[in-house]
């Protein structure tokens, strides 16, 4: 009965989350350009959180760390860039397009990747993603190199509001679906390769294939992320794929909380958040960022490694008792 | 736990209150978003010492329109996608009318991203192709680095080298620089005459104790050029500031200039001489027998400008 | 082009192989004893390099005394450095989850790195070469720098140091216990974690010394420690985590490799470590020198 309960809250705080998501664009234009920065920056946190909750497919649910999932961005990124600016096609086809891609690459790297457990594959996936990163900087022709793709065409309908209000239904169901796989039986399948790996094989699940499979997905949302974020710069460029941009997500998985659903989600908008108020407050924070992130993360693998999430859940039980 | 989210936003709304309320109106804003960490610090730097400078003097000299200048500083983090949404941050959360940066241009990240400090490597390769002049388009610490390493393979007993000779690449290369390079900058403070240069770098090294950079230079000479315009424009407002911009003349530190009037771009020549040491300059080589090379003789004409730009 | 050509080429990639050897053997020592792949690890190399530029505007410059005292004095304020990290933070995360210390040290990267950009700025800075290092030796009709020798000559004499220190001193019996069988040397009533200890200082050590000998080879700036982590964990993948060895030979392949391949391919030269990382993973994943783990 209480297992139920909580089931119902979750589904009224999710629902309440997202009407007030709806909502939030609408009060934002209230408030002038201020309003409309702030647009800006909750669809840049929408479209950061769907990546951080793809990568935390791998990472929190398959026990794998990657530092190679921006290549997955990066790719839709250039595919959304490549396909709109020189073949005219057009955004939601584009769109579409991006997270195929994605998930293709992923397939190529993950076959080679998911042989590898532990450190070794955390390294490989950092060696292909590099790769990825190098070759998209040396390709004039085809990428633009360094200077990346600039001026990706933006359609007339989408102003700030709009495109913050697709960005929020992309996620949505996008967020539905990897909820759906989660806790599916395929879901449950790599939580168990996450925590036992013998036991998995023992009891006939092919390890490999199940986390390849998982390997793909997370590639193909992470390829969706990219899409958007092009879109939303209307630029794409090498540093979409640097490993340093995986890593920003797996901080967003840390701070959030890796082993619960929302926590990436949660994460990466505190991070987004913290990183422009920070600045606003004052000026000489601006140049110590990395070291108040730096020690936030220390923090956090020393102190709360379930991150925020785990914190809530420890905070409200000790009211309750 | 979804709870977490509209605590999360309430605190954003918060937040632009104070933000609207902190409005004034007799500051104009000024908005850089600047490459602060890894290669882009040294840039950084000089520049800050410069711009502070320059905005100081301004409103201790009782501001421009009597306005007090503010600066308004963003991390780009070197990434693209941050220095847009930094720039966006500053125009229409913080108000900035004007935005000054980035620096770093593509060949700035290409020198510098992929790491490349070290050259030694490659200089044997090249030098078995025998050749006489290199050209290259590596500048500042890449360049620093790559004569630094390549003097010892003897390199420049055949060979000389042409680039980017600004000062802080100079200073990095200290007394390892071969003399008798051909080299051009863009804004060598020790080549140029006129009053208000030497003003300047007394005072500059009066405060930091060490000679302004190139990018210093330049970095005043556009705050030159900004604070022309608002005077001449009568308003501090971006958009009456854009109209006046093509062809204002403005008292640079390299003597008068003007912006063309098609693209903005100033008319700011090279200064092309020859590496040699000089007594006044411990511990780096300048350019000597600087001559220079007018900016209508380098400049892109406006119609390669507007094929380049999409 | 003649063989002398070539044997310049070989010559001119070792002795760029032996900083990076001196750099990735401290990452592959305290992976072997720890089990921990220290990100930061780069971050003390740099620290290093300008720790050595600080202290060598102090000293007389060009002389041979000077920049022996900064190979001296740097390597153990890295070790010290690394004493102070090691107790607070690393203690804590041995033998936890692989993410959670990746995590840590990943942390401790940001945080020393823009403490670095905080204490030294952005400036190019480089430590000259003492007079007697600066001037070149000729070789055919070649020149090759001293200093490149000097490294040929101070890369090989580490790795015979470490290995005497490894496999003929009761300090090396103690760590390579600890890396097979950590239970039973705490078992025989030696204090383990003074071991770990002491094995991550020498780690720093190793980091610092690499940083001293770069930053009169090339110029130091605040990329270079983020270039030779990636440098390093190409070197101790190609050679095998935690093989003293293998991190010799890992070093010499990326050093040579890199020499020879941009010969036909010029663009091929920068990819190469991740290539051969890559490779090396997929075809051979616990390295030419580790053993496998499963």
């Amino acid at each position: 009965m209480d297992k139920l309960q909580q089931v119902n809250k979750n589904w009224i705080f999710g629902a309440a989350t997202v009407a007030l998501l709806f909502i939030l664009p609408f009060v934002l234009a209230r408030f002038g350009t201020t309003g409309e920065f702030w647009i800006w920056v909750t669809t840049e946190m929408i479209i950061m959180a769907l990546f951080a909750t793809s990568l935390n497919l791998i990472l929190g649910f398959g026990g794998m760390v990657s530092f190679g999932h921006a290549a997955f961005f990066g790719v839709g990124a250039y595919t959304v860039a490549l396909l709109m600016k020189k073949a005219g096609v057009s955004l939601i086809l584009a769109l579409i397009a991006a997270p195929c891609v994605a998930g293709l690459t992923a397939a190529i790297i993950g076959w080679f990747c998911v042989r590898l457990i532990g450190l070794y594959f955390a390294i490989l996936t950092l060696a292909f993603g590099q790769l990825l990163y190098m070759i998209a900087f040396q390709w004039y022709t085809f990428t633009g190199g360094d200077d990346g793709i600039h001026g990706i065409p933006k359609p007339d309908f989408l102003g700030p509001t709009n495109y913050y209000l697709l960005c929020l239904v992309v996620f949505i169901a996008c967020f539905l679906v990897m909820r759906m796989i989660v806790n599916s039986s395929f879901g449950l399948s790599i939580r168990l390769t996450r925590e036992n790996l013998d036991r998995a094989k023992f009891i006939g699940i092919n390890v490999r294939r199940y986390q390849l499979i998982n390997f793909i997905m997370a590639g193909f949302f992470a390829g969706i992320a990219g899409g958007l974020f092009a879109e939303l710069n209307r630029f794409a460029q090498t540093e979409f794929l640097h490993w340093s941009r995986s890593g920003d997500a797996i901080f967003a998985c840390l701070v959030g909380g890796m082993y619960s659903f929302v926590g990436p989600a949660i994460g990466s908008s505190v991070l987004i958040f913290l990183h422009i108020v920070l600045q606003q407050i004052h000026q000489s924070l601006v140049e110590i960022w990395a070291i108040i992130l730096g020690f936030i993360l220390l923090g956090m693998v020393l102190f709360a490694p379930e991150g925020l999430v785990g914190l809530y859940g420890k905070i409200t039980r000790k009211l309750k008792t | 736990m979804k709870g977490k989210h509209v605590k999360i936003f309430i605190t954003v709304l918060a937040v632009m209150f104070m933000a609207s309320m902190a409005q004034a109106g007799d500051t104009i804003r000024i908005g850089w978003t600047a490459d602060m960490p890894g290669v882009g610090a040294t840039f950084y730097a000089s520049q800050k010492k410069a711009i502070e400078m320059f905005i100081e003097q301004t409103n201790a000299a009782g501001g421009v329109l009597g306005k007090k200048l503010e600066l308004v500083i963003r991390d780009s983090k070197l990434k693209p996608d941050v220095g847009a949404t930094m720039a966006r941050e500053l125009i229409l959360s913080e108000k900035c009318e004007f935005l000054i940066g980035p620096t770093s241009s593509g060949v700035a990240l290409a020198v510098t991203k992929l790491g490349e400090t070290n050259y030694a490597p490659y200089i044997p390769t090249l030098m078995a192709k025998k050749p006489e002049v290199i050209y290259t388009n590596l500048w500042g610490g890449g360049l620093s680095s790559f004569i630094k390493q390549a003097k010892p393979y003897g390199l420049f007993k055949k060979a000389s080298i042409t680039s980017l000779y600004d000062l802080d690449m100079l200073r990095a290369t200290g007394m390892d620089m071969p003399e008798g390079l051909l080299g051009y900058s863009r804004c060598p403070f020790y080549a140029v005459n006129t009053l208000s240069m030497q003003v300047f770098v007394e005072q500059y090294h009066k405060k930091y104790n060490e000679w302004p950079s190139d990018w210093a230079c330049m970095a005043y000479d556009g705050l030159i050029a900004l604070t022309t315009a608002i005077k001449k424009a009568d308003s501090a407002k971006s958009e009456d500031v854009v109209k006046v911009l093509g062809g204002l003349r403005f008292l640079s530190l390299r003597g008068p200039r003007y912006l063309r009037a098609q693209d903005h771009m100033a008319d700011v020549g090279l200064y092309v001489g020859y590496t040699a040491k000089d007594p006044k300059y411990k511990g780096f080589l300048i350019l000597k027998d600087v001559v220079v090379v007018p900016a209508q003789m380098v400049w892109l004409p406006v119609a390669e400008v507007k094929k380049l730009q999409p | 082009m003649g063989i002398e050509f070539y044997l310049f080429l070989l010559i001119n990639g070792l002795s760029q192989g032996m900083v990076l050897f001196i750099v990735a053997s401290g990452l592959s020592l305290v992976f072997g004893v720890l089990r921990v792949i220290n990100f930061a690890h780069g971050s003390l190399y740099m620290i290093g390099a300008f720790l050595a530029f600080s202290l060598s505007t102090l000293l007389p410059a060009g002389s041979i005394f000077s920049f022996l005292l900064l190979m001296l004095l740097v390597p153990l304020a890295v070790a010290l450095l690394g004493l102070g990290l090691e107790i607070p933070l690393f203690r804590r995360i041995y033998g936890k989850e692989h993410l959670l210390q990746l995590l840590l040290t990943y942390a401790l990267l940001l945080i020393l790195d823009d403490a670095c950009r905080l204490i030294w700025g952005g400036d190019i800075r480089n430590v000259a070469r003492p007079d007697l290092l600066a001037g070149s030796i000729k070789f055919f009709d070649m020149f090759l720098p001293t200093y490149n020798v000097f490294i040929l000559v101070v890369g090989p004499l580490i790795a015979v140091g470490l290995w005497f220190l490894l496999y003929r001193t009761r300090a090396g019996n103690l760590i390579r216990a600890a890396v097979s069988h950590p239970e039973m040397v705490g078992a025989l009533g030696v204090n383990v974690s003074r071991v770990m200890t002491a094995t991550f200082m020498l780690g720093c050590w190793l980091a610092g010394l690499g940083g001293v000998l770069m930053s009169a080879l090339a110029n130091i700036d605040l990329g270079i420690g983020m270039e030779k982590i990636i440098e390093c964990f190409a070197v101790v993948v190609i050679g095998g985590l935690g093989s003293i060895g293998g991190a010799l030979l890992g070093s010499l392949i990326l050093g040579v490799g890199v020499a020879f391949i941009q010969l036909p391919l010029s663009r091929a030269a920068i990819v190469f470590p991740y290539f051969a990382m890559a490779l090396i993973l997929i075809i051979r994943p616990w390295g030419l020198f580790g053993k496998p783990e499963r």
